[in-house]
């Protein structure tokens, strides 16, 4: 006799699958993590993988909290910022520069981080950062790294043609003269004038070494129109600079292309942001002995180290959420901002960073590191001479949308590149870029 | 299609399709016309979504002043077309953005054909050929700027060495700190990332033509050039003009490449349209001005393309 199969009843298979169901459901629900997301302008492995540490031992010892890291690049910060936040979906913390958090704050998401800053000691940070992040009374960004534009030059040069550092413009343009030399294809300075970025932080730094500010820095009112003359003056240095000591593509050039020129010996100074050295590092560690660092000259030698310089910093910012979040997202900011912690991330690009806050900068953790132990008189004159004395283009009024935008337009890099390249007078330049941040003012204060 | 008897599918008849049509049988069968129409949902759907809703919204954007800083939107009627036709900096965007086109679909369908030619050609390397002539099209872009930057580069690139060596380089410099050629390098590198689509189109194409008109034309004592002119070519004309459209299109609204060579520099001279909408939204925040901008780029690809088509094409097309 064949026995056909017993019929299951449905139950049977429908009450477990429920229970199923409610327990994996239940389950989550009760241990659910406060999860928030963390962006970072960062893309060097060194500090990703920094940055996954702490993150990963935070999340040990606050097992609510998830934190899900993601790199975004120089080259599609805004576009992505700009569909999260329209989107309604910023990232709850955003490691990035004054640009954005000017971008940010102008767009009404972040949530102000006095008390984060207030915990570490507000006295201990470098004032300049902090005043840029400041608006209506309140402070939206607690700053990371200190970053320095200074020259970059070889000391063993100097030291061959018995030259001294120089001290004012006219002096940098003689020694830059003096190091060209068309036999062996070297020149004297890299003057990197490449449209996005670098253009604007070149003429940033003599200009503002010219005290050539777009904000007045006592009164907060716009001053470009009544520095014209200063920025005609720094405009016409940067122009002949170039064709005086620069490679001609250099006009071109972004950040790889002077670092590698230096790192190769094909230029005996340039300006730069101290990550020449981690480079030098891979790929000709002989050259460091002969690396030195000196301030970006002003106009007068009497004035030397000028008391107004282009800088940068990188920030960490919070974005509105609700309240878990944006608790958890300040108790993550607060566990990071140990002075060990905050050595350990300058030192994954040593030089390039630098600890915003005196106690990280004086640690044992920051002032071991080999490579900062090597150019540890440099990075002492770079937080004395340098850094506190750091403007950037709009900030010198503290936050304001205006910032933002002259970092994300072409208006500097354009200019310099028209004068050498189109002729036009640093006079009609100057003109030009006071007529375009007229009109970019005007536009935000419809 | 219906079941017949024996299982196999049978057409419909016309009379069915034709009372579908005109509605008069319209059911949920699966010759039934809402069947039919619901099938259609999902194209419609995706239309509507991905093409005609943006489509719109750039349009209605355009006559808006929109400040997306400050999150501000006020209607300004065309003002931002009007201002354009008097921007200098719109005309030369919109020049570059024809020599870049122009230049880079001209190159590809020249190199383009000539690598079909070659590998058309019977030899037992020839499927190793068409795979490394591929690989330009499926590097992306920005591996394709990096690499080709560093081959341009003033003290190290390969060719900028050989430039100078001919002499069309000033030593140590790079043709994109050139005014003059940045441009043409650029479009060099266009050509190069582009003209494995027309290799392929061209190739398929060629195998198309008919043996024996090769073989008539020997026999009539035609040489290869002969051959090549007053067949191949002929042959070839429709399936250029098709490529033309498709590549004109692509150019013309081609941006990562161009941006990540040159960013639009040296001062302008490879700041094209896309480019400049770019510029305009993301660094300047304009979203009104770069709808517009983007409204006058579709207007000039579709009369580019209209009045080619006109010129030159089979009315089927």
């Amino acid at each position: 006799m064949i026995r056909t199969p017993q019929r299951q009843p449905c139950w049977s298979f429908v009450l477990p699958a429920l229970v199923a169901v409610l327990i994996g459901t239940w389950v989550p629900v009760a241990a659910a993590a406060t999860e928030i997301t963390l962006w970072t302008m960062r893309t060097v492995e060194a500090q990703m993988a920094n940055l996954r540490e702490d993150v990963g031992e935070f999340e040990t010892q606050n097992p609510g909290i998830k934190v899900t890291i993601e790199a975004v690049p120089f080259n599609v910060v805004y576009p992505k910022l700009a569909a999260a936040i329209q989107a309604g979906t910023p990232p709850n913390l955003f490691n990035n520069i004054e640009a954005m958090v000017a971008f940010m704050h102008t767009k009404g998401v972040l949530e102000p981080v006095d008390d984060v800053i207030d915990g570490v000691g507000r006295d201990q940070f470098t004032r300049k950062y902090l005043d840029w992040v400041t608006a209506v009374g309140q402070t939206w960004a607690i700053p990371d790294w200190a970053l320095h534009q200074a020259v970059y030059y070889r000391k063993d040069l100097f030291a061959q043609k018995r030259l001294s550092v120089p001290k004012s413009w006219q002096e940098l343009l003689e020694v830059a003269k003096a190091f060209n030399n068309a036999k062996d294809g070297m020149y004297g300075m890299g003057v990197p004038l490449g449209r996005e970025f670098v253009g604007q932080q070149t003429l940033g730094a003599v200009m503002y070494s010219a005290g050539a500010y777009v904000y007045d820095p006592t009164t907060r009112k716009y001053a470009f129109d009544k520095n014209k003359d200063k920025a005609i003056r720094a405009l016409k240095f940067v122009v002949d600079l170039y064709k005086a000591a620069s490679p001609p593509a250099s006009i071109d050039w972004s950040w790889g292309e002077y670092r590698t020129a230096f790192v190769k010996e094909k230029v005996a100074m340039t300006f730069e942001w101290g990550a020449v050295i981690g480079q030098a590092t891979n790929e000709n560690a002989a050259l460091l002995d002969r690396i030195g660092i000196f301030p970006v000259p002003g106009p007068d030698a009497a004035d030397y180290p000028p008391k107004s310089n282009f800088g940068g910093a990188y920030f960490f910012t919070v974005s509105k959420s609700d309240p878990a979040k944006v608790e958890a997202s300040k108790k993550l900011l607060r566990f990071l901002w140990t002075p060990d912690r905050l050595a350990k991330r300058a030192n994954t690009r040593p030089v390039f960073a630098v600890p915003p806050v005196r106690s990280a900068f004086e640690s044992a953790t920051y002032q071991n590191h080999p490579v900062v132990k090597r150019f540890a008189p440099e990075l002492r004159m770079i937080f004395r001479d340098v850094i506190p004395y750091e403007q950037r283009h709009g900030l010198e009024a503290g936050l304001n949308p205006l910032a933002g935008q002259i970092e994300s337009s072409y208006v500097f890099g354009d200019a310099v590149q028209n004068v050498i390249l189109r002729n036009w007078t640093p006079e009609r330049a100057v003109d030009w870029i006071d007529g375009q941040l007229q009109i970019m003012r005007a536009y935000l204060e419809k | 299609m219906h079941s017949g008897p024996t299982g196999s599918a049978v057409r419909p008849s016309r009379a069915a399709v034709g009372a579908v049509a005109f509605g008069r049988r319209r059911n949920w069968s699966p010759t039934g016309g809402y069947l039919g129409s619901l099938f259609l949902v999902p194209t419609l759907v995706f239309l509507v979504v991905l093409i005609a809703y943006p489509v719109a919204y750039n349009f209605y954007l355009s006559f808006q002043d929109y400040n997306y800083l400050l999150g501000v939107s006020r209607f300004v009627g065309p003002r931002h077309y009007v201002q354009l036709l008097y921007d200098p900096v719109f005309w030369r965007s919109l020049a570059n953005n024809l020599v870049w086109t122009i230049g880079g679909v001209g190159g590809q369908l020249v190199l383009g054909l000539a690598a079909a030619l070659l590998v058309d050609t019977p030899g037992r390397g020839m499927v190793v050929v068409r795979t490394l002539l591929l690989i330009p099209y499926v590097v992306p872009a920005i591996a394709t700027a990096i690499t080709w930057r560093w081959m341009f580069n003033d003290f190290y690139g390969i060719l900028s060495f050989v430039l100078t060596a001919v002499g069309l380089l000033p030593p140590q410099t790079s043709p994109f700190a050139s005014v003059e050629l940045a441009m043409p390098a650029a479009i060099c590198v266009g050509i190069w990332r582009g003209f494995p689509f027309a290799m392929i189109v061209y190739w398929a194409a060629l195998q198309t033509i008919p043996a024996a008109e090769y073989e008539a034309a020997q026999v009539d004592g035609a040489g290869t050039l002969q051959e090549f002119w007053n067949i191949t070519l002929p042959h070839l004309g429709h399936i250029t003009l098709v490529l033309v459209v498709l590549r004109t299109l692509w150019m013309f609204n081609y941006f990562d490449l161009l941006y990540l060579l040159t960013k639009g520099g040296p001062a302008g001279a490879t700041q094209h349209l896309p480019i400049l909408v770019y510029i305009t939204s993301f660094g300047l925040f304009r979203f009104g001005e770069a709808a517009a901008i983007a409204g006058l780029m579709a207007v000039t690809a579709g009369l580019i393309v209209t009045l080619y088509v006109r010129i030159h094409g089979p009315k089927e097309l």
